[in-house]
């Protein structure tokens, strides 16, 4: 019964995010070390991809049986994102 | 048990993420927006947990609605990032001023700026007039080459790629010197289509599209983008929309350093780097004295910016008077003067001031305020010499201008003053000349009579006592004659009659008589003449030069003497000495020789005219007349004239 309003805000949100990373795309120009910001952009995408995913597979009703594959992603992602940080605050006390 | 790990280590993982972007530096309000989204995306992990343990459907709900929170922070983070990149003033001054690329900012902001004025200019202008100053440019600055698109944009991409890996800071200074010749020439093209006012009026709205904090962010790092554009709608905005009474101050404290720029900038252009680098130094201490000069720069080139300055002048507080800005401006002339003048010399120093100073103050210098007051206590500290046109200039148009009248009316008074005494003077000497010549020549025919003895006989002692009065008679006639040919010689009345001659047959007639004299007076009279050229001049004018001479010669040379007259040629000239064996003359009496009335020896009869008839004389046929001189030794008195063919 939730599956119209789940739809809407998971579609709201991808277009947010596809807004933000444009935002994000036209700035890195001006941006030093633009290689670090790379990543933060691929979290986003990747983050949005996987609300589609959980939404597909909730749709397709095998949420219970693989939600874990997707439970990956933030222990992944929260690595990388992590170890970006320790870099990128490296790089900038060296510049 | 797989979903337990995951969701454990996932979860962690991403908590300390969120937690260690607030060591990113960045402004609070972008590190708030990243943060939050990320904190979003945790619960949805969470949430995405729980619903797979319980299965309960309204997690689903949540998560999708976290998702969309966290997407609506995730968009606001871009929003900003991209915000502070094109505001780069806030920017620049905040914790993520390490991240940004300064050089590209300037670009964006001096593209913006240009492209701007491009719009506007390819509806009136000719295109090929666009790219010449654009291919003008690209010649010196070759960064902007191939810049141009073809819809008459910059290219900022070819502008990054031809700076390539050039450092930062280079590539601003390389954009700062391109975008300040290109964008000012552009609204020059402008300005000569249209008029100079229309192309300030457009460069103000550009700015305004652009931002004004953009473009002020620009002024203060580069001095004038627009170049002479900027300085005119800074004098517009900041002087003309003061209110009255501010107005007045403003201005008077703005003109100020005007006319610091306006002198010192050409004066800085042709300094050697060695001495713009010794006048920074000297401001920098003057700072401690008159912290007000805080915001004067000089860039390498000698160009003086400014805008800092005008800027911390606008938020004076009141009570500092128009007399502190004014003495800091003139405190800050003086010490570069000097370094100056050291460098390029005084008179170039003068001559560059001269050109550049005037007419551009005046222009500026608003009518309705009296700035003479202020002028003057600027012009007061600059060197000596420097300014003194200027000075004079103001001190009123009008009171020069009565000074000039004043002056002019005094010189036609004394001229027409002179003029009359000159005629009278010239009345007088005819009449003197007529009055004193005809009962002379009476006198004179009656001592003829008497000495003849038509009117009877007169005794031995009658006869001599007849010929002394004839021959003073003579000699005051000669006299006379002499002081009427001088008066007549200088006033011009008596022109010389030019016609070819042989000046050895005057010398020769001329010396004839006074072999006689001579012999009487045993002194001994030679004569060398070599052939000479013919000669343009008046017969009349010569023999009474030459004769003067030689009568000047028998005058000082003692009994057993010797005379010489010699005449040659020299070049192009005739070169002719009369040299005596007499008293000579002394040194301090040489120059004297040929001033009117003068006479070395006061007992020696003559009025003193006949050296100075003889240099009028020689100066009317384009020669020159000298004397050498050793006093007891005799003289010879020379004089040149010029061989005309």
């Amino acid at each position: 019964m939730f599956e119209p309003l789940i739809i809407l805000f998971v579609s709201f949100g991808l277009v947010l995010v596809i807004y933000s990373i444009l935002n994000v795309f036209k700035a890195l120009k001006f941006l030093r070390f633009p290689k670090y910001f790379v990543p933060i952009g691929f979290g986003f995408i990747g983050g949005t991809m996987l609300s589609l995913g959980i939404l597909f597979l909730y749709l397709a009703g095998a949420l219970d049986e693989y939600g874990w594959i997707i439970l990956i992603y933030p222990f992944v992602g929260g690595l990388v994102g992590i170890y970006a940080i320790y870099l990128f605050r490296r790089k900038l006390r060296a510049s | 048990m797989l979903v337990d790990l995951f969701a454990i280590l996932g979860i962690g993982t991403m908590s300390i993420t969120c937690f260690l972007v607030h060591y990113l530096p960045l402004s609070s309000k972008l590190r708030n927006y990243i943060s939050t989204s990320a904190l979003f995306a945790v619960i949805v992990w969470i949430l995405l947990y729980v619903f797979i343990k319980t299965g309960q459907d309204v997690f689903i709900l949540a998560l999708a609605m976290s998702t969309f929170i966290s997407s609506i922070f995730g968009a606001l983070s871009g929003r900003e990032i991209l915000k502070m990149a094109r505001t780069p003033k806030s920017m620049l001054r905040g914790p993520e001023k390490t991240l940004i690329k300064k050089h590209v900012i300037l670009l964006e902001t001096y593209a913006e700026l240009t492209n701007r004025i491009l719009d506007r200019m390819v509806l009136i202008c000719d295109i090929k007039a666009i790219k010449k100053i654009f291919d003008g440019c690209a010649k010196d600055y070759p960064i902007l080459k191939g810049s141009l698109s073809n819809e008459n944009m910059i290219k900022t991409d070819a502008v990054l790629k031809n700076l390539g890996g050039t450092r930062e800071e280079e590539s601003e200074s390389k954009l700062l010197k391109a975008f300040s010749t290109l964008t000012p020439g552009l609204i020059d093209l402008y300005a000569t289509i249209t008029s100079h006012d229309r192309a300030t009026e457009m460069a103000a709205a550009v700015i305004s599209e652009v931002g004004i904090k953009r473009h002020d962010w620009l002024l203060g790092r580069v001095g004038v983008p627009l170049g002479k554009y900027d300085e005119i709608l800074y004098e517009r905005g900041v002087l003309l929309h003061l209110p009255n009474g501010i107005a007045t101050h403003g201005k008077a404290k703005t003109f100020a350093f005007m006319v610091f720029k306006d002198l010192l900038e050409p004066l800085l252009k042709q300094c050697k780097f060695g001495t713009i680098e010794a006048i920074r130094n000297r401001l920098r201490k003057l700072i401690e004295r008159k912290p007000m000069i805080i915001g004067i720069k000089i860039a390498d080139d000698g160009t003086v910016d400014l805008s800092k300055l005008y800027m911390g002048i606008e938020r004076l507080p009141a009570e500092k008077s128009v007399e502190s800005v004014i003495s800091a401006s003139t405190a800050a002339m003086s010490v570069c003067f000097p370094v100056i003048q050291k460098d390029i010399g005084f008179s170039l120093m003068k001559r560059i001031t001269e050109n550049t100073f005037h007419s551009k103050i005046l222009e500026k210098m608003p009518k309705e305020f009296d700035l003479l007051a202020t002028f003057l206590e600027i012009t007061k500290a600059m060197p000596e010499g420097v300014l003194e046109k200027e000075k004079l200039a103001f001190l009123s148009k009008e009171e020069l201008e009565w000074r000039v009248k004043e002056r002019t009316a005094e010189l036609k008074k004394a001229y027409s003053e002179l003029k009359a005494l000159d005629r009278m003077k010239d009345e007088f000497l005819d009449m003197t000349s007529h009055e004193l010549k005809t009962p002379l020549t009476s006198i004179n025919s009656f001592l003829q009579l008497m000495g003849s003895e038509k009117l009877g006989k007169i005794t031995k002692k009658q006869s001599n006592a007849v010929k002394t009065i004839s021959q003073e008679l003579k000699r005051l006639r000669g006299s006379i004659d002499k002081i009427l040919d001088t008066s007549r010689l200088e006033s011009g009345r008596i022109k010389p009659e030019m016609k070819n001659l042989q000046l050895t047959d005057i010398i020769q007639k001329t010396i004839n008589p006074m072999k006689l004299v001579a012999e009487q007076k045993r002194i001994i009279l030679t004569q060398k003449i070599s052939k000479l050229p013919s000669i343009k001049g008046d017969e009349w004018q010569l023999t009474e030069l030459i004769n003067n001479l030689i009568d000047n010669a028998f005058k000082f040379t003692p009994e057993g003497g010797k005379i010489t007259i010699e005449a040659k040629r020299k070049r192009n000239k005739i070169l002719v000495e009369v040299k005596d064996t007499g008293i000579g003359i002394a040194k301090k009496d040489i120059p004297k020789m040929f001033t009117k009335f003068f006479k070395v020896e006061h007992s020696v009869p003559g009025a003193g005219m006949g050296l100075h008839i003889c240099k009028i004389i020689v100066e009317a046929h384009g020669g020159r007349i000298g004397v050498k001189s050793r006093l007891g030794k005799g003289s010879t008195f020379f004089f040149t004239l010029p061989i005309k063919k």
